[in-house]
């Protein structure tokens, strides 16, 4: 699980371009949206697509959504639960 | 008489400010490497920038600079202040990379940040955002800096009363060269702004980067 949350954490950096942020720099327990990194609607859509492309996870109900982006944690975990 | 407050040109790795030269940059940088100079030589501090394509990157930082030191928001409410920008290629660079991923159909991955910036208005609200201006924006695409429409559009919109200030000009980006030009200009009630005045700033200004060239 380590392992998945620090390649998440560079995908994530390279995907939304943090710039000049370093996978350390990410608490994973932090609330990615809202006050934590502060992530918009947009990023979303590419957390999203980060999923599919890199995981080949499809989220079919939106509202799934918010539990799985609440943070890297949560990504990872869902990750392992769903991956193809 | 309508007041123009402050120009600025960037083009061909160095900024001007009022023609006073304000930064020069490494001529063998790619645009996004000189505009990331610019943006630490300005020492800003707003992560989404990294997030913007190169055609907002480049009309966030020629507001920046033309807004820096400026008591705009302390004279005009916000809703009195617009934007009226012009560019030639629109967002052809964004375009392109998004039509590459819509290309690609084994690994169909469009990205929707990509997406977001295939419209080139999205640099006015770019602009808007940071500075809070909510006045009337408008960016237009023109085959080069047309200043009869620069000068009608800003003069209908004080002449409306619409706005009171307005940041105006050119900001284009393609593959071979990128250019921002932006004016500040103020409404005074009484003299309609001067087409002249501002093919006289842009021209002078392009002499000087013709003489760079040559």
């Amino acid at each position: 699980m380590e392992k998945l949350i620090q390649e998440l954490k560079q995908e994530i950096i390279e995907a939304l371009n943090l710039e000049d942020m370093e996978p350390d720099d990410i608490d994973e327990s932090e609330q990615l949206f809202g006050n934590g990194l502060g992530l918009d609607s947009i990023d979303a859509l590419e957390l999203i697509v980060l999923l599919e492309k890199n995981y080949g996870i499809k989220i079919e109900n939106p509202k799934d959504g918010k539990t799985i982006f609440y943070s890297v944690k949560t990504m990872a975990e869902y990750i392992q639960a769903h991956k193809k | 008489m309508t007041k123009i407050v402050k120009h600025i040109f960037f083009s061909q790795d160095k900024l001007f400010v009022d023609f006073q030269k304000q930064f020069s940059f490494e001529s063998n940088l790619n645009f996004g490497a000189t505009f990331k100079s610019l943006y630490k030589a300005l020492k800003l501090d707003y992560p989404k920038y990294f997030k913007m394509d190169s055609l907002s990157k480049l009309g966030f930082l020629a507001a920046e600079i033309l807004l820096q030191d400026s008591k705009l928001r302390a004279m005009h409410r916000p809703e009195k202040i617009g934007i009226v920008i012009e560019n030639s290629s629109s967002t052809i660079l964004m375009d392109t990379k998004h039509q590459e991923t819509l290309n690609n159909k084994e690994a169909y991955f469009p990205s929707p940040a990509n997406f977001v910036y295939t419209l080139p208005n999205i640099l006015t609200g770019e602009i808007c955002i940071r500075h809070k201006i909510q006045g009337e924006n408008v960016m237009f695409i023109s085959s080069k800096f047309d200043a009869e429409m620069i000068a009608t559009y800003v003069e209908k919109l004080f002449d409306d009363k619409k706005i009171t200030a307005c940041l105006a000009g050119y900001i284009e980006i393609n593959e071979e060269n990128y250019e921002a030009f932006l004016l500040l200009i103020e409404n005074s009630f009484k003299d309609p702004i001067n087409e002249k005045q501002l093919i006289d700033i842009y021209s002078k200004y392009k002499n000087r980067t013709n003489a760079w060239k040559n």
